[in-house]
C-alpha cells in the first residue's frame, strides 16, 4: 500500500532524512516513531505529496507520488500534527467540502456523516464553525474527514493529541476496522503504549535515519517498545 | 517586556523581506521602501497641492492658527478612518493572544504592544497630511523653531488622540460583534459607510477648503471658543510654548484614560467567546457538488468569511458599479458633454470613448481578491495541497472569485458607457474588449504576485490583506500598468495614430499579457503553488 524506498530529503544541503526504505501493506497499522526533529513530520508529508524530496520514490498502492499524485491522494487521507482547517466553514460545510473534493456520493456521505459525527460525538456541533471549536473537536473533525471519503491509506501525524479518552479509543477501533476491511494505516506517534498495544509493525527514526523496522514482536522481542526505543536512542547519543 | 513583543511583532514583518541571501533580503525592503514611498508620494503630492493653495490666503487673513487647525482635522479623519477597524483585529483577534496571555507579561504591555503596531498606521496616515502641510506652510511663511516644535509635538501626539478614539470603536466593535451571527456583514456595512464618507469628502475636498476659507472669519470666531484648536493653531503657528503644553496634555489625556480602561478590560475581551449562540444541527440531507464546484464556493466563503478583505479587496467593484450606476442615471448629462467636447474638439471625438474605459481599468485596479487570495489560505494550506484536485483548478477557483466579483460591474460600466458615449462598430467593439482584458490581467497579476511573494502564516488576517508586500506590488504594478496605457496612448494619439489602431495594439497587448500569465499559472505557478509551505 505504501513503499517508500530510499527516500532522501534535504534542507539546504543537509540530509533530514536520509535513504528511508520502508514498507506498509494493507491491513497494516504501522506507527512511524522517533524523538522530535528525527524526521518523522518530513517523510510523512513527502508520502503525502505536500514536500518535494530530493531522492528515491514513495509509492501509495503501486503510484509513485512524485509521478502521479493525483491518483495517490485520491488513495490518501492524511490528518496532520495541528489540523489548521477552514475556520470559516461550519463543520458539516467542512466534511462536505472534502466529500465534493474526492467525489463521495450522497448516500455514502450521508451515512458516513452521520455515522462518525455521532461516533465522536460531534454531531450536535455540526452547524457550528470551525473556528468555534476547541483543539479536540477539530481534531476529531479531521478524523471524520479523513475516513469520509473512505482512503486505502490513512497517513496520520500524532492523531491522539488533544483527543479525550472516548475518542481515543474510538478512533484506535476505527482504525482497527479500516485495517480488517483491508485499508492501511502509517501514523507517528510518541505514545509508545497506544503503538506497542494498537499496531503490527514498527519503525524507529533516529537522526533522519531508520534504525530498525518490522512486526512488533521482530522489533521488541520480550521488552516493551519502551524500552527498545529508549536503548536506541541511548546508543550513539 | 514591551521591547520583546515588539521585537516578536515587527520580526512577523522582517521574514517577509527575508532572502537567501543578506543582499538579497536588503533588496527585498528597499523595494519595498520605494514601493511605500512612491504610492503615499501620490497621496502627499495631491495634498501638497492642495495646501499650498490655501495656507497663504488664511495667513493672509490672519488665521493661521486656523490653517493648522483644518490639517489636523483631515489627517485626524484619516488616521481614525484607517485605524478604526484595524484595532479590533488588531488588538482583540491576533492569534497569540492566548499565549501571551498564560505568560507572566502584564494584559497592559500586550495591549501597549499591539497599539504601538496601530499607532505606527497612525503616523504613517498622518504623515500622509502633516508633512505636505508643513512643507506648504514652512515653506511659504515665516516661522520659529519654537512653531515647527509646536507642530512637530502636537502632530505626533495628535495620532495619540486618534489611537484612542479607534481604540475605543474597536473595543465597542469587539464586543459588540462577539455574539453576532451576521458579524461579517455589520463590519463590512460600517466600513462602507465609513469609506464612502470618506470618499465623499476627499471628492469635495476643494470646494470644501474653498468654504473653509472663504468663512474663515466666523469660523475661527466659532472655533476660538474650542480651547483644543485655539492650542494647536497657536502652537504651530505662532510657537506659543503655553498653547504646545495645554494641547499635548490634551491630546495626551484621552490615550491615557482609554488605555487604562482596556488594559483593565483586555482580558475579558480578549479571550470572550466568539460567536454566536450555539446553534444545534439538524441533519437535513447533504448537497452534493463537483469538485470544482466545491472549490469555488469555499473560495466565495473564504472572502466573504472577513470584512477586511471584502472592502479592501471588493472597493474596486463597488466603484465601478457605482460607475454604471452614476452613467445611467446621468447619461443625458454626460452625452451631452461628450457632444459639447466633440464639437469644441473634434480631433478628440474618437479618443473618448477609449478613454473612459481606460478609467474602469483604473477604478479596477484599486485591489481584488486575487492579490490576497493565496496567503488567506495561511496554515490551512495544506488542506488544498493533499486533495486530489490539480493546481490548476485551486488557482482557477481563485481566480474565479475576482473574476466574477469583477466582471458584472465592468460589463454593466461598458454597456452604461456605450449607451453614452457612440463610436462607429468596430471601435465600440475593441473598446468594449478593453477594460474586460484590463480587468482579466489586473486580476491575473494579483494571483501571480501573491503566489511569488505569499504570506502563510501571519497571525491576524487582516495583516495579509493590507500590508503584505504581495498586495503592495500588486497594487503598484496595476497603476503602472494603468498608467502605462494612458501615456502610451496619449503619446500615440499626439503620434496622429487613430483611435481604432490604438484600440488594437492595447487589446493585442492585453490578450498577451493575460495569455502569458495565465499559462504561467498553469505551469510553473501550479508547481509552485503545489510545493509552498
Amino acid at each position: 500500500m505504501l513503499k517508500i524506498s530510499n527516500f532522501t530529503k534535504l534542507y539546504d544541503g543537509k540530509p533530514a532524512v536520509e535513504r528511508l526504505d520502508l514498507e506498509v501493506s494493507a491491513g497494516d497499522i504501522y506507527a512511524f516513531i522517533g524523538h522530535n526533529g528525527a524526521g518523522k513530520t518530513t517523510t510523512i508529508k513527502a508520502c503525502c505529496g505536500i514536500m518535494n524530496f530530493d531522492e528515491g520514490d514513495i509509492l501509495i498502492d503501486g503510484i509513485s507520488i512524485k509521478k502521479d499524485p493525483l491518483e495517490c491522494k485520491k488513495r490518501i487521507a492524511y490528518i496532520p500534527d495541528n489540523p489548521e482547517l477552514y475556520d470559516y466553514l461550519s463543520g458539516v460545510k467542512y466534511l462536505n467540502f472534502v466529500a465534493d473534493v474526492f467525489g463521495v456520493g450522497k448516500a455514502e456521505r450521508e451515512e458516513r456523516i452521520r455515522r462518525y459525527s455521532d461516533l465522536f460525538g460531534l454531531t450536535d456541533d455540526l452547524a457550528q464553525l470551525v473556528s468555534a471549536y476547541s483543539h479536540g473537536m477539530k481534531q476529531k473533525l479531521a478524523i471524520i474527514s479523513a475516513f469520509i471519503h473512505d482512503p486505502k491509506l490513512i497517513i496520520m501525524d500524532e492523531p491522539f493529541v488533544g483527543l479525550d479518552p472516548v475518542a481515543s479509543h474510538q478512533l484506535k477501533l476505527l482504525m482497527r476496522e479500516h485495517c480488517d476491511k483491508g485499508g492501511a494505516i502509517f501514523f507517528s506517534t510518541h505514545v509508545l503504549e497506544v503503538a506497542e498495544k494498537l499496531c503490527d509493525k514498527v519503525a524507529i527514526i533516529k537522526n533522519g535515519k531508520l534504525v530498525t523496522s518490522g512486526t512488533m514482536s521482530e522489533v521488541k522481542g520480550d521488552a516493551s517498545l519502551e524500552a527498545v526505543f529508549l536503548e536506541l536512542e541511548g546508543e550513539n547519543a | 517586556m514591551l521591547k520583546s513583543l515588539l521585537k516578536i511583532y515587527f520580526a512577523s514583518y522582517g521574514k517577509l523581506f527575508r532572502g537567501k541571501t543578506k543582499a538579497k533580503s536588503a533588496g527585498k525592503a528597499l523595494l519595498y521602501a520605494l514601493l511605500l514611498i512612491y504610492a503615499f508620494g501620490i497621496f502627499i503630492f495631491t495634498y501638497y497641492q492642495i495646501f499650498k493653495s490655501f495656507a497663504p490666503v488664511l495667513y493672509g487673513m490672519g488665521h493661521g492658527w486656523l490653517y493648522f487647525v483644518y490639517t489636523d482635522i483631515m489627517a485626524f479623519g484619516l488616521m481614525c478612518i484607517f485605524s478604526v477597524f484595524a484595532s479590533k483585529t488588531t488588538l482583540y483577534e491576533a492569534k497569540d493572544n492566548d499565549l501571551l496571555l498564560s505568560m507572566p507579561i502584564k494584559p497592559g504591555t500586550i495591549l501597549l504592544s499591539r497599539m504601538v503596531s496601530l499607532e505606527i498606521v497612525n503616523l504613517v496616515f498622518g504623515l500622509i497630511v502633516m508633512i505636505p502641510a508643513a512643507v506648504a506652510w514652512y515653506g511659504q511663511m515665516p516661522f520659529t523653531a519654537l512653531s515647527i516644535t509646536g507642530f512637530v509635538v502636537t502632530g505626533l501626539l495628535l495620532s495619540l488622540l486618534a489611537l484612542a478614539l479607534s481604540s475605543i470603536f474597536g473595543w465597542l466593535l469587539a464586543a459588540a460583534s462577539s455574539k453576532m451571527r451576521k458579524k461579517v456583514l455589520f463590519e463590512t456595512v460600517l466600513s462602507v459607510i465609513f469609506l464612502v464618507a470618506y470618499f465623499a469628502f476627499f471628492a469635495q475636498l476643494n470646494g470644501i477648503i474653498q468654504d473653509l476659507v472663504n468663512n474663515a472669519d466666523a469660523i475661527s470666531e466659532r472655533l476660538d471658543s474650542v480651547f483644543l484648536f485655539r492650542w494647536i493653531g497657536d502652537a504651530c503657528a505662532d510657537g506659543s510654548v503655553s498653547s504646545m503644553l495645554l494641547a499635548a496634555l490634551c491630546e495626551l489625556l484621552p490615550f491615557a484614560v482609554v488605555y487604562a480602561i482596556l488594559s483593565a478590560t483586555f482580558i475579558k475581551t480578549a479571550t470572550a467567546k466568539k460567536g454566536a449562540a450555539k446553534v444545534k444541527y439538524v441533519d437535513r440531507g447533504q448537497k452534493v457538488s463537483s469538485p470544482m464546484a466545491a472549490l469555488r464556493k469555499k473560495e466565495w466563503r473564504l472572502f466573504l468569511s472577513n470584512s477586511t478583505y471584502i472592502i479592501n479587496c471588493g472597493l474596486g467593484a463597488i466603484f465601478i458599479l457605482a460607475a454604471g450606476v452614476a452613467l445611467l442615471i446621468y447619461r443625458e448629462d454626460v452625452s451631452y458633454f461628450v457632444e459639447v467636447l466633440c464639437v469644441m474638439a473634434p480631433e478628440i471625438g474618437d479618443y473618448v470613448l477609449p478613454l473612459c474605459m481606460l478609467i474602469i481599468g483604473l477604478l479596477g485596479s484599486v485591489s481584488v481578491p486575487s492579490i490576497a487570495a493565496v496567503s488567506m489560505e495561511g496554515r490551512s494550506l495544506w488542506l488544498l495541497q493533499t486533495v486530489p484536485v490539480r493546481p490548476q483548478s485551486i488557482l482557477r477557483a481563485k481566480l474565479g472569485v475576482s473574476l466574477w466579483l469583477y466582471m458584472p460591474p465592468v460589463l454593466l460600466c461598458v454597456a452604461a458607457l456605450l449607451l453614452t458615449v457612440k463610436a462607429e462598430l468596430v471601435l465600440t467593439v475593441l473598446s468594449a474588449l478593453f477594460p474586460v482584458l484590463l480587468v482579466t490581467l489586473i486580476c491575473v497579476l494579483g494571483l501571480v504576485v501573491n503566489l511569488r511573494h505569499p504570506n502563510l502564516s501571519w497571525e491576524n488576517p487582516a495583516q495579509t490583506i493590507k500590508r503584505d508586500p504581495a498586495v503592495l506590488i500588486a497594487m503598484l504594478l496595476d497603476f503602472g500598468i494603468v498608467a502605462a496605457l494612458g501615456v502610451g496612448g496619449w503619446l500615440l494619439m499626439d503620434n496622429g495614430m487613430s483611435a481604432r489602431n490604438i484600440m488594437i495594439i492595447f487589446d493585442a497587448a492585453l490578450v498577451i499579457a493575460d495569455l502569458v500569465l495565465l499559462r504561467y499559472l498553469n505551469g510553473a505557478g501550479a508547481k509552485r503553488f503545489a510545493s509552498l509551505s
